[in-house]
């Protein structure tokens, strides 16, 4: 009897508890038992994990400045803590950008080498993503976008890298973690129309679809293209129709409640002085949006 | 020991020592598995809890009758701010217990079905571990000692997770 009552707690300790606790605690734990240290290994655990801390966010500055960062930790849930670290690979001045990260881990993009890493900042472990002859195509500062999905089918990590070249075309490759290799897929029809846009939105997640918009440098012809990551096609989302009319609007995608948003900022002249106005917008299943709610 | 109050139905609850608690069936249906019992009529007038001590079970009451006489969060949308938060510091105060009773209470509410109580021990004994070292754990939850790595395969361990112990 106490036997077994003593191994029904450990049980409810590993499924209950542990699945609680800080990731650095986690570290530690490894070494408590045998028992531990398989199951905090375990697929099993890291889902648990993970479905208990999804509202944990990685703040980060756009680049790395120096060979160190601040890191913040929210987990003790009394104050904040800030330490500075040094960055574990060289980082020469400004060089390393912070592109998307995802359950911890960030994708960093170099913009002397133009490569790309995977960076966990709390372990401190970091690997250069690989080159292959279906990814020529360096990553291109400032230009591509990057998205970091998990594609959960698979159980693995994903990079979604759409390419533009100085011609105007775009080429999209996709990155697996588990494979270490890139492939080539197809991305939009003439796709050489976006050559204008310069501005490429950063990649938003929400209901297995990455999203992002693309714009004119005037502000401009606001487009919005998902891309679905299980069929791995992309689709032109039409914009809500009062985004177009406005002579310049800005869009920025927002997820609120698992929901894809799209905030839009638009101005226009009127008495001879620039209003502007600030709409959400939620998209409505994948198709279309529909106005929700405005802010005059 | 036995608690009473008003003229409304009574349950008693009869512990591993032998011990028995009247208590207000309201109480009582704080735990989902007793009110199974309750509802499908298997319930005597006396339910023994073979595998719950004399100690363990009144602090239980205590907390299913706080919990009890508290609003529920889903009766009324607008429940009184100050009740929320005197249950808040009540749940507190009731966690400062020692280790042992602790998992005591955890695997009794387990046993009699009791979510929030769970809840709230699972977060008491998160809090306590969360910073320790492998040898308190070790020493809090009484790990089996055949179960413990070898020194060299903690060693290993160590190494590899050295970014969790600085």
């Amino acid at each position: 009897m106490k036997r077994q009552k003593s191994e029904l707690l450990l049980y409810t300790i590993q499924t209950e508890i542990l699945p609680r606790l800080p990731i650095k605690s986690l570290g530690r734990f490894q070494c408590v038992c045998k028992q531990w240290k398989s199951f905090l290994s375990s697929q099993e655990f890291i889902k648990l994990h993970k479905s208990r801390n999804k509202e944990k966010f990685l703040l980060l500055e756009p680049s790395i400045r120096a060979a160190k960062f601040h890191s913040f930790d929210c987990e003790p849930h009394y104050y904040p803590v800030t330490t500075l670290k040094n960055v574990p690979f060289e980082v020469k001045r400004k060089n390393a950008l912070l592109l998307a990260s995802l359950d911890g881990l960030v994708c960093v993009g170099f913009k002397n080498s133009r490569k790309l890493m995977f960076w966990n900042p709390l372990t401190g472990a970091y690997k250069y993503l690989s080159n292959s002859k279906y990814h020529a195509q360096a990553y291109v500062p400032y230009s591509d976008a990057i998205g970091f999905y998990n594609d959960t089918l698979n159980d693995c990590y994903k990079i979604l890298h759409v390419n533009r070249k100085p011609s105007g075309s775009c080429m999209a490759y996709i990155y697996s973690q588990r494979l270490d290799t890139w492939k080539k897929i197809k991305f939009l029809e003439n796709a050489q129309r976006f050559s204008k846009h310069q501005h490429w939105s950063p990649v938003t997640f929400a209901n297995g679809s990455l999203y992002f918009t693309i714009q004119g440098s005037q502000g401009e012809r606001l487009t919005v293209i998902s891309f679905d990551v299980n069929s791995e096609t992309f689709k032109e989302i039409q914009c809500p129709s009062g985004a177009k009319k406005c002579t310049k609007c800005t869009g920025r995608l927002v997820v609120v409640n698992d929901c894809i948003h799209l905030c839009v900022s638009s101005g226009m002249i009127r008495d001879s002085y620039w209003h502007y106005e600030l709409d959400l917008w939620r998209m409505n299943g994948k198709e279309g949006g529909r106005r929700w709610s405005l802010f005059p | 020991m036995s608690t009473s109050s008003s003229s409304s139905k009574k349950i008693v609850l009869k512990s591993a020592d032998n011990e028995t608690f009247e208590i207000d069936e309201i109480v009582a249906l704080e735990s989902q598995a007793i009110k199974n019992m309750i509802e499908d009529e298997c319930a005597d007038n006396v339910i023994p809890l073979g595998n719950i001590d004399s100690k363990t079970l009144s602090k239980i009451i205590e907390y299913c009758k706080k919990h009890a006489e508290s609003p529920k969060k889903d009766d009324n949308a607008d429940i009184d701010e100050k009740a929320v938060e005197d249950l808040k510091s009540f749940d507190a105060e009731f966690a400062k217990v020692d280790m042992p009773l602790i998992q005591d209470i955890l695997m009794a509410a387990n046993f009699l079905n009791i979510d929030n109580l769970i809840g709230l021990m699972c977060r008491t004994i998160a809090d306590r571990i969360k910073g320790k070292t492998p040898e308190e754990i070790r020493k809090i939850l009484n790990i089996n000692k055949n179960d413990l790595l070898s020194p060299e395969q903690e060693a290993k361990a160590r190494e590899e997770n050295s970014w969790a112990f600085d």
